[in-house]
């Protein structure tokens, strides 16, 4: 798979974030890393670091939220969870997307 | 924006306290790394090679700092600048809209900065002293007895101010003043300064440091005459004495006797009365010196001092006055005892009906608010018509352009803009639009405020009023820049960002236009205001020119053209016997210069406002229902009548061989003639000026009605007597000299040979009768002009929204009207057709407009002189008017639509 250019894959990841901690829960940053890697299938294997650069956007715009706390392994770590706003986002990304769907498959099979 | 840049901003905001992000974000990333090790150990490297590769899925540290400390700073930076650009380019790409916004704002914002910039300084604004707001004025109205100088409202007599001052509780401090011309001699010429005559406590009360020396105490206010001493005024002294540091100790000659210098009052005080200042303060008790014509110091009975005084801490106003109400009416109490209430009783009543008040004084009292407070609040509320239509205009235009972009709105709203952030973009545009605007607003302002003051009835030289904008008017300016702004941007950018993507990025035009229909409604309803806003200025226009012209078109009774006019008093005080020489060799000096026809002079000048009214004993006359004759006074010396052309119409005129004589002459007029002697030719007749006097005064002759200090209202009954015989109560007299050919060209000539009869006469105020008549007009002067530039300016905004709407409208139905031809419509159809768009508009428009006018009629009905504020003439001439001009500007867009063709118009997309 090439490896997509920079805006989508903003985009996209912004999209897994969301819908990963609406799925999961509350998760700290390793844990969505290695959740994107699963489901992304090793695109974002490299560059892990670029994720929290991207995390704070998603906390600008207001649709993640951030607090300290306790792993199970007694460390401190951050955990990232959805806001009410974030919830809002992803439904529109979804209706946006579906809408694009139907139109280039009308486009497909119309013309 | 380039990458040096962003470093920069991002270093900045990293320095600026955002460690403790930093710091957190350098636990989370270590926690990351100490995770991805663990997992690699777990699943079989080893610790080196487990470290090595959690560093490389990790990658570098130092990327990802910058790109989070970027993320942090610099992201709403970005954002606004990116916005900036875009709005900036949409601008650049449209110049005629980008400029025809841009010209209206700056002319609505300029106009009202402008007319603030004066309303501030002569209206709005305190005094500069400690707490203005703590000053109040006596007054009293109505009822008044004895001799009055000054406004006759706010003066009180010097023992009546003595009594109040000891007696009173509720002041901190009473003084008074009065202000008056002086003649100053300094070493080379003479001139006439702005004085003031103060009691001791004058700048204690009103709390004003000195610069320089000391100011005024009221050790300075204890004998008559014995406090020969002065205060400067700072910027007279700045321009007068170059600032020179050793004034204070110097001596000044005021009215020919010397005065000291004690000191100079700090910068930023002009005394009183705003926008004329006071050039320097005098003790009181030196007014015999200063004035000898007129003591009165010591006379209870002659009212000339004005009176204002600091309330006590935590005393109202109410308080103040009801205390003061009391210890008045005991001198009134004290009065009615005295002589001229046992000699006529009936005076007694309306003495008692005198109203006694006390009002705030914060804002001094000032000429220039009295004449101008009107017609200015009048302007500055036609100001703010006139910016809303222009708002209304560029809103229009934004919603236009909106309309166009529409297709672009939906793109960005289907990539997932949000609404929020299209409205701040629209927003944004509208506010660059009114920031450029209120900046050429605010340079343009300048000049139309100096183009307002030269209109103004004085003196440039002696008004201190401000021209340019200060911080005040900075603010104001400012503030209604971002009100316009909202006004015509909010609207535009609600209703552009509300297309819904769907409906826009549909298959076929029609569906794209249709969507418009929302903005045709808006736009048309932004018509219609327009319309309705012009024709409202319209009618005020026609009503403040039709009041000009009707003053100006009043009959004066003498005639005003080629006359010159100007003041003479001596530098110094001259006794009665030199005043009767030096005022016979200036007239008779002065008809030998070339040019002059006729030369005269009387005491109160005429048509300035200023009066001299006398009751008057006629034998024979009884006093009418409770009022005893009276009539206007004048001093005239031989030549006056002539030099006005004002005809006699019986007996004779004054002659140079009557000067000096023993008799005491006068002239009457035909309206004292008719009122008080039935017509009867009075000639020998004897009179008296004052009530019960006996009559001394012949009346050798009649002449004809003319103005004397008014254009409107009946001409007043006049007494005019010769000015020998009233010598010792002449300081300055105004000459009038009729010119052949251009009076301006004789000026200078006049000029010297004053100075050649007594270099010791001062010249003040010379102008044209004509100009003095301006200047009595001033007020409708103003109104007018600015009234029918407003007008005219917001018919121009309007007709150009309606040819754009039109034109837009007839764009958006080109396929249907070549539809329409191609089917065999004739032109005139599609004309009446396109233009019953806007019809409905227009009349609505025009008929709120004149409505408006009817309701806001009672407003303005003061300022208005010879008809009413519902004169039926000019609201018929402003509709037809405005019906005339936007059916013809919505005929252009028409016309051009019958000139389509159909076929290029069915092919249009």
């Amino acid at each position: 798979m090439t490896v997509p250019k920079a805006d989508v894959l903003q985009g996209t990841l912004d999209l897994i974030v969301l819908k990963t901690l609406e799925t999961m829960g509350p998760m700290h940053g390793y844990a969505i890393a290695l959740r994107i890697q699963q489901v992304s299938g090793d695109v974002l294997r490299l560059n892990q670091g670029t994720l929290y650069p991207a995390l704070l956007r998603l906390q600008q715009r207001g649709w993640i939220s951030a607090k300290w706390g306790i792993t199970e392994k007694n460390r401190r770590a951050r955990y990232y969870s959805i806001t009410r706003a974030g919830r809002q986002q992803l439904h529109r990304e979804r209706e946006n997307w579906e809408r694009m769907v139907s139109i280039i498959g009308r486009v497909l099979e119309g013309a | 924006m380039p990458a040096s840049f962003r470093t920069l901003i991002s270093r900045i905001a990293g320095l600026s306290g955002w460690k403790r992000l930093e710091r957190e974000l350098d636990e989370e990333l270590r926690f990351h790394l100490e995770e991805l090790i663990e997992s690699n150990l777990a699943s079989g490297m080893s610790p080196e090679e487990a470290r090595r590769q959690a560093l490389i899925s990790l990658g570098g540290f130092q990327k990802t700092r910058e790109e989070y400390r970027d993320v942090l700073g610099v992201r709403v930076i970005e954002d606004f600048f990116q916005d900036l650009r875009y709005g900036l380019r949409q601008l650049r790409l449209n110049p005629g809209f980008t400029l025809t916004a841009v010209l209206s704002l700056a002319l609505g914002i300029g106009a009202n900065t402008a007319i603030f910039t004066l309303v501030d300084q002569i209206v709005v604004r305190l005094l500069p002293v400690h707490k203005p707001r703590e000053l109040v004025q006596l007054r009293v109205e109505g009822g008044r007895a004895g001799s009055q100088s000054g406004d006759g409202l706010h003066t009180f007599s010097h023992p009546i101010y003595l009594a109040f001052r000891d007696r009173n509780t509720v002041f901190s401090g009473l003084t008074g003043q009065f202000t008056f011309p002086v003649g100053f001699s300094g070493e080379d010429r003479s001139e006439l300064l702005r004085a003031a005559l103060v009691a001791g406590n004058f700048f204690q009360v009103l709390g004003v440091e000195p610069h320089l020396g000391r100011l005024l105490t009221p050790d300075d206010d204890k004998t008559r005459n014995g406090h020969p001493v002065a205060v400067l005024q700072y910027n007279f002294w700045q321009n007068r004495f170059a600032g020179d540091r050793e004034i204070v100790g110097s001596s000044i000659r005021l009215n020919g006797s010397l005065f000291t210098v004690i000191g100079v009052s700090a910068p930023g005080f002009e005394g009183t009365d705003v926008g004329l200042p006071t050039q320097l303060w005098v003790p009181v008790m030196m007014k015999p010196t200063i004035t000898p014509t007129w003591d009165a110091l010591d006379d209870e009975r002659y009212a000339w001092f004005y009176l204002f005084g600091r309330l006590k801490p935590g005393v109202t106003i109410e308080q103040a006055q009801a205390a003061m109400r009391v210890l008045y009416r005991q001198r009134q109490e004290e009065e009615l005892k005295g002589q001229f209430f046992q000699k006529f009783p009936e005076e007694r009543a309306r003495f008692l009906r005198q109203n006694f008040t006390l009002i705030p004084f914060g804002g001094g009292q000032s000429s220039l608010r009295s004449r101008f407070e009107q017609p200015l609040i009048v302007l500055q509320w036609l100001a703010g018509v006139v910016l809303l239509i222009a708002c209304t205009n560029v809103a229009n235009l934004l919603l236009a352009r909106a309309t166009a972009r529409q297709r672009e709105v939906a793109i960005r709203g289907a990539l997932g803009a949000g609404r929020g952030q299209l409205i701040r973009q629209f927003f944004l545009e509208s506010v660059m639009l009114a920031l450029v605007g209120g900046a050429a607003g605010l340079l343009l302002s300048s000049w139309m405020t100096r183009g307002l003051v030269r209109i103004l009835p004085f003196d440039p030289a002696n008004l201190s009023l401000s021209t340019t904008p200060d911080w005040r008017i900075l603010w104001f300016t400012i503030g209604i820049t971002f009100l316009t702004a909202v006004l015509f941007g909010l609207a535009p950018a609600l209703r552009a960002s509300s297309v819904s993507a769907g409906a826009a990025l549909k298959e076929g035009t029609v569906a794209v236009v249709g969507g418009g229909h929302g903005h045709v409604r808006m736009r048309k309803v932004f018509v219609a205001l327009q319309v309705g806003l012009s024709c409202l200025l319209l009618i005020g226009a026609g009503l403040f020119e039709r009041t000009l012209r009707n003053l100006q078109n009043v009959e004066l009774g003498f005639n005003a053209e080629n006359v010159v006019m100007f003041g003479v008093r001596p530098a110094t005080v001259y006794d009665d016997a030199r005043k009767l020489q030096v005022y016979r060799s200036l007239v008779e000096g002065l008809s030998t210069v070339h040019g002059v026809k006729a030369v005269g002079a009387n005491r109160e000048r005429l048509l300035t406002g200023g009066r001299w009214d006398s009751h008057i004993t006629i034998p024979g006359i009884e006093a009418k229902d409770g009022n005893p004759p009276w009539s206007y006074f004048n001093a005239i010396t031989p030549g006056y009548f002539e030099a006005l052309g004002i005809p006699i119409k019986a007996g004779r005129d004054l002659t140079w061989n009557d000067w000096g004589g023993a008799r005491r002459l006068c002239l009457v007029n035909e309206a004292l003639v008719d009122e008080y002697l039935g017509g009867a030719n009075p000639v020998g007749r004897l009179i008296a000026q004052g009530s019960r006097e006996t009559p001394d005064r012949e009346i050798i002759g009649v002449f004809g009605n003319a103005r004397y200090e008014h254009v409107a209202g009946s001409i007043p009954r006049q007494v005019f007597v010769a000015m020998d015989s009233h010598i010792d109560k002449i300081s300055t007299v105004t000459v009038y000299a009729r010119i052949e050919g251009d009076p301006r060209s004789v000026m200078p000539l006049l000029r010297e040979q004053v100075r050649r009869i007594d270099s010791n006469l001062v010249v003040s105020d010379m102008r044209t009768l004509d100009d003095q008549l301006d200047m009595r007009l001033s007020n409708e002067r103003l109104l007018s002009f600015l009234s029918v530039g407003f007008a005219l300016l917001a018919s121009l905004l309007a007709v150009v929204g309606l040819h754009g709407v039109l034109t837009f409208v007839v764009a958006r139905r080109t396929r249907e009207i070549g539809l329409r031809m191609a089917l065999g419509a004739e032109k005139s159809r599609v004309i009446r057709l396109v233009m019953r768009e806007m019809l409905l508009v227009i009349l609505l428009g025009t008929l709120a407009g004149a409505t408006a006018g009817l309701l806001c009629g009672r407003f303005v009905e003061s300022q208005l002189f010879g008809l009413n504020a519902a004169d039926p003439p000019v609201f018929v001439v402003s509709i037809a008017a405005m019906l005339a001009v936007s059916l013809a500007a919505a005929f252009t867009p028409a016309w051009r639509a019958s000139r389509i063709d159909p076929m290029a118009a069915l092919r249009h997309e």
